[in-house]
């Protein structure tokens, strides 16, 4: 606080500490033989699910960041699932 | 941005880290951004869980059921095989989940900032009411804790107003 030029009236040596995130690497796969949201995220078909939105408020639009998730154990010692794999994400060509 | 082709992405996340961040503030001026370090994978733990869920996602696209639609593996690749090579691709790819939280918990500990009622200790008329006062992330998504959270402080603000009102 000093540092920053401001005074302390309440000393609380906990406020801004223990800060905590969910940290994620993604990792993604080309696929064929079954319809991804790449496909159906562009042109004619993107314009679709534009109008599929409008008209129902269902679709692609309507979707959450992943579609499904597993609680998964990745770690060799931990008693309970420590992982959670969300997935099908729309495949990216940049993480 | 979407690839050209057809695919699928995953991501793993582990669900309780260890690793400790913290929210600093740079400066008086209060729309000055303060200084954010999460300090992502600081522990040991936290990068075994990282590799390990990396290696889980290769065993479920690997499934004959998803295996049957798999051309290849475009990130990390698969040039990228040892548990170094993994945790070296999750380092520089790897991003946050918005789950920011803790940097206020609740506690009756020196490091606590925000008492059982959400009160800032030693103080009476401030709460803090949102994600920051969970003392540790929720093993999932924060959006369902935070919206209970809330629900929570605001019947406590309701339940004190009466009281007020009443005396």
């Amino acid at each position: 606080m000093a540092n920053a030029g401001i005074s302390v009236h309440h000393a609380l040596p906990g406020v801004g500490k223990n800060f905590q995130d969910h940290y994620i690497a993604r990792m993604s796969c080309e696929v064929r033989g079954i319809g991804t949201l790449n496909e159906r995220g562009r042109g004619l078909s993107f314009a679709g699910e534009v109008l599929r939105y409008v008209a129902s408020g269902t679709g692609m639009l309507t979707y959450s960041a992943s579609l499904c998730a597993a609680s998964v154990k990745v770690s060799e010692e931990s008693a309970t699932p420590d992982g959670n794999a969300s997935l099908p994400r729309p495949a990216t060509s940049q993480v | 941005m979407l690839d050209d082709k057809p695919g699928i992405t995953g991501g793993p996340w582990q669900m309780r880290p260890l690793s400790r961040g913290y929210v600093l503030v740079r400066s008086p001026d209060p729309r000055e951004q303060p200084a954010i370090n999460p300090r992502y994978p600081a522990e040991d733990t936290d990068r075994r869980a990282m590799v390990g869920g990396l290696k889980f996602l290769r065993r479920l696209f690997a499934a004959p059921s998803l295996a049957k639609h798999v051309v290849a593996e475009k990130m990390p690749g698969p040039s990228v095989q040892s548990d170094d090579e993994l945790l070296d691709y999750a380092r520089q790819n790897g991003s946050t989940v918005y789950h920011a939280s803790c940097s206020y918990m609740m506690g009756g500990h020196a490091m606590s900032v925000v008492d059982s009622g959400l009160k800032v200790h030693g103080l009476d008329a401030l709460r803090v009411i949102d994600a920051s006062i969970m003392p540790a992330v929720s093993s999932t998504n924060t959006n369902a804790p935070t919206i209970m959270i809330a629900e929570k402080g605001a019947a406590m603000i309701k339940a004190d107003t009466r009281q007020r009102l009443a005396a």
